[in-house]
C-alpha cells in the first residue's frame, strides 16, 4: 500500500486533495492483501483504497468504532451487526452508516454508560454552563493536556482511545476533581442543582442528588455536580 | 506568597482613573481596614465558643463536650460563662489584649438550612435569598468618600463573592495554585460514587495512595495544603491592605465548616477548621501590625448547627451561631449577646441555638462607627429590606 500509495500527497491550500507526483511512484505492479495491481500510475492508490473500502474487515472495524463510541464500550453485538450490514449494502455510503445509527434503538438509550474521554467530559461540562466560565481557552487546553488528551495531540494515526480503561485511572480521577473544583469556584452563580438538571435529567442517582444538594457551598456543589457518575458518564 | 508583581498590579489597579495627588488625597481620607472572613459551611458556634457555664451544655452537647479549662485538649477560658476552643489560642490573647469581642446566639433573618439560600441571604443583605442581585458591602463601598475613584474592595480568591458584588469595582486578587482537595469534599466525592462501582474502585485507590504519600511526609512536599493556602491568603490581604494607594476592605473564605460527621475535640474536622480561621487571624494580625488601631475583622457564617449531636460525631444544619470581631479598633474583652439557653424548650425549634441578636445589626455595629457612616444611609442601601435596623452598640472603641 505504501509503495502503491507515495506518489499521492496531501496538498495544503483551501482545501486538502491529494495529487500525483511521478518522479515518487515505484513502476511495477504490486500485491495488496493478495491482489495484484498492475501498474497504472495514479490510479493504482484509487484502486487499491476502493477495494479496502470494500473489505469486509473495513465494514466491522467502522461499524464497531461507530457503535462503542456512541453507545458502549461493549455494544451489543445486534447493533454491530447491523451497522456493518447497512455499509455493505450502501456500499460504503458512510452518511447512510450514520442513519442507521440514529435509527437504533440502543443508540437512544437514556441510561448513562460511556464513560467520557476528557474533551469530551470538558466540552459538555463548557456548554452546561452556557460557556460562563471565564476560564480562558489556554487554561483549558492546559487542563485537558493534565487531563491526558491536549486537542490536536492524539498519540498515534489510529486516534486516541476510545474505551473506559483507557480514560478511567485513580491518578486521571483526581485531576478530575481539582479540574472541577477551579472550573466550579469561577462558574459565577450557576445553580448546582439546575446544572445537574440541565446536563442529566431525571437520570440522577439519589446519592448524587443528595450530594450536591447538601454542599457546602455553591461553588462545592457545582464541582461535586461536575464530577457526578451521571456526568462522567454519558 | 506575595510577589513584587502582584503588589504592582494591584498599585495599577487602584489607581486607574485619578491623578496621584487625588489619590494621596483619598487614601488619606481612610486610614480604617476591614477584613471580612466568611465561614462557608455553618460554623457551630456551640463549639467554637462553647458556654461552659450552661448547666445543659455538657448533658446536651454528649460526646461533643468540650473539656473544661486547664484539662488536656481543655478549652480557653474567657469570662467564666464562656470558654474558646482550644483551636483558637491566638484569637484568645486578642481577647485577652481587648481586642476580641464575640456575639453569640447571632443569626441572619434565614430561617431554613440551605446553605447556598443561606449564604446567598447572608451576602446580599436582603431577607429572602436572590432578594438583591448585589452584595451589602459593595453597596458599602458606593457611601465611602472616594469608592467611586479607586478600588477599595479586594477579594482574596479566584472568584468575587457575592458580598462584594456590584456596580463598584473591586480588586481581586488569587493564587495560581489550586489547594488540595479537602478530605471533607473528597469524602462527599466517595460518597456520591457509592452505586458506581467503577468510580468508587479508582477514587478508592487514589485516596489510599495519598494517604500513604501523606503518612511518609510526601504530601507536604507538595503545591501545598489548604491550610498553607488561607495563610498565604491572609498575608496578601494584610500586604495589600497595608499599601497606601491599595484597597482598605479585603473578603476571604475560611473553609470546613460542614462539620456532618467526625467533629471532633481538641482534634477532628472542627478543629482543623477552627485552627485554620486561627492562623488567618494571626497572619492578619502580623501583617496589619502598622494599621492595627484601625483594623477590625468580622467572621460570618449562614447559620449555625443542632445543639445535639448527630449519630456521626457531628452536627447538622441549624439556626444561631457565634460571630466574632477582632482588631486593634475592637471594644474587646467582652462576649455579647443575650444567653437563650440551652434546656428543650429554649432551644429553637427544640434543636438549634436560639438567635438573640441580628447578623445584620453587628454588621452595621461595625460599619456604622468604624467607617463613620450615618445609620440612616447605611440601613437605606446596605440592607434595605429592613430600615429599622439598629447598630449593636458598643463593639467598636470611640
Amino acid at each position: 500500500m505504501a509503495r502503491a500509495g507515495a506518489p499521492e500527497r496531501l496538498t495544503r491550500g483551501r482545501t486538502w486533495s491529494a495529487i500525483f507526483v511521478p518522479a515518487m511512484h515505484e513502476p511495477g505492479s504490486k500485491i495488496l492483501l493478495g491482489r495484484t495491481y498492475p501498474e497504472a500510475g495514479g490510479e493504482e492508490a484509487e484502486r487499491a483504497i476502493a477495494d479496502l473500502a470494500r473489505h469486509p474487515a473495513t465494514a466491522r472495524f467502522l461499524a464497531m468504532k461507530l457503535a462503542r463510541h456512541f453507545v458502549a464500550d461493549a455494544p451489543p453485538p445486534a447493533l454491530v451487526a447491523a451497522l456493518e450490514d447497512s455499509y455493505r449494502q450502501s456500499d460504503g455510503d458512510l452518511a447512510a452508516l450514520y442513519r442507521a445509527l440514529i435509527d437504533r434503538p440502543e443508540a437512544w438509550e437514556s441510561s448513562p454508560g460511556k464513560y467520557r474521554a476528557p474533551q469530551d467530559w470538558v466540552v459538555a461540562l463548557l456548554r452546561g454552563m452556557d460557556a460562563k466560565t471565564p476560564l480562558p481557552g489556554e487554561r483549558i487546553v492546559a487542563a485537558l493536556k493534565t487531563l491526558g488528551q491536549q486537542p490536536f495531540f492524539a498519540p498515534s494515526p489510529a486516534g486516541w482511545p476510545d474505551q473506559e480503561s483507557a480514560w478511567l485511572s485513580p491518578e486521571s480521577l483526581l485531576a478530575r476533581v481539582d479540574f472541577a473544583r477551579r472550573a466550579a469556584t469561577r462558574a459565577g452563580d450557576i445553580d448546582p442543582l439546575r446544572f445537574l438538571a440541565d446536563v442529566a435529567g431525571d437520570q440522577v442517582a439519589e446519592a448524587t442528588r443528595f450530594q450536591v444538594r447538601n454542599a457546602a457551598s455553591r461553588p462545592e456543589g457545582l464541582a461535586l455536580a461536575i464530577l457526578a457518575p451521571e456526568f462522567l458518564r454519558r | 506568597m506575595l510577589s513584587r508583581r502582584h503588589l504592582l498590579t494591584l498599585t495599577a489597579l487602584s489607581g486607574l482613573s485619578t491623578t496621584p495627588l487625588r489619590l494621596a488625597f483619598a487614601a488619606a481620607e481612610m486610614p480604617q481596614r476591614l477584613v471580612v472572613i466568611m465561614l462557608r459551611g455553618a460554623m457551630d458556634g456551640l463549639h467554637a465558643v462553647p458556654p461552659i457555664a450552661d448547666r445543659d451544655y455538657r448533658t446536651l452537647r454528649g460526646a461533643l463536650a468540650l473539656p473544661v479549662p486547664g484539662e488536656s485538649g481543655g478549652t480557653l477560658s474567657l469570662d467564666g460563662r464562656f470558654a474558646l476552643h482550644p483551636a483558637l489560642a491566638a484569637i484568645k490573647q486578642l481577647y485577652d489584649a481587648g481586642e476580641a469581642a464575640i456575639v453569640h446566639a447571632v443569626a441572619t433573618p434565614y430561617r431554613d438550612r440551605s446553605h447556598f439560600d443561606g449564604q446567598d441571604l447572608l451576602e446580599n443583605g436582603s431577607t429572602r435569598p436572590h432578594g438583591l442581585p448585589d452584595g451589602w458591602l459593595n453597596r458599602t463601598l458606593s457611601l465611602l468618600p472616594g469608592g467611586n475613584e479607586r478600588r477599595i474592595g479586594l477579594a482574596l480568591g479566584a472568584e468575587i463573592p457575592l458580598v462584594l458584588r456590584g456596580p463598584q469595582d473591586v480588586a481581586s486578587w488569587a493564587p495560581d495554585a489550586l489547594p488540595e482537595a479537602s478530605d471533607d469534599f473528597l469524602e462527599r466525592v466517595a460518597a456520591m460514587y457509592v452505586p458506581a462501582p467503577g468510580l468508587s474502585r479508582a477514587l478508592g485507590t487514589a485516596l489510599e495512595t495519598k494517604a500513604m504519600a501523606a503518612g511518609a511526609g510526601i504530601a507536604d512536599l507538595g503545591a501545598g495544603n489548604a491550610r498553607r493556602q488561607s495563610i498565604n491568603l491572609a498575608e496578601v490581604a494584610g500586604r495589600m491592605l497595608s499599601e497606601p494607594n491599595g484597597p482598605r476592605i479585603a473578603v476571604m473564605d475560611v473553609p470546613g465548616w460542614d462539620t456532618h460527621s467526625g467533629q471532633g475535640l481538641a482534634q477532628g474536622r472542627m478543629a482543623q477548621a477552627l485552627g485554620q480561621l486561627n492562623a488567618v487571624v494571626a497572619a492578619l494580625h502580623r501583617t496589619l501590625s502598622a494599621h492595627w488601631q484601625d483594623t477590625v475583622m468580622l467572621t460570618l457564617t449562614e447559620f449555625g448547627r443542632t445543639a445535639v449531636p448527630n449519630g456521626s460525631g457531628g452536627t447538622d444544619h441549624g439556626t444561631a451561631s457565634a460571630a466574632f470581631i477582632l482588631g486593634g479598633a475592637v471594644a474587646g474583652g467582652r462576649v455579647v449577646g443575650a444567653w437563650p439557653g440551652l434546656s428543650e424548650s429554649q432551644l429553637y425549634q427544640g434543636r438549634d441555638l436560639a438567635p438573640t441578636s441580628d447578623l445584620r445589626s453587628v454588621v452595621l455595629g461595625v460599619l456604622a462607627p468604624h467607617l463613620s457612616l450615618a445609620t440612616s444611609a447605611l440601613t437605606r442601601t446596605v440592607f434595605p429590606d429592613d430600615t429599622s435596623l439598629a447598630p449593636m452598640p458598643g463593639l467598636l472603641r470611640t
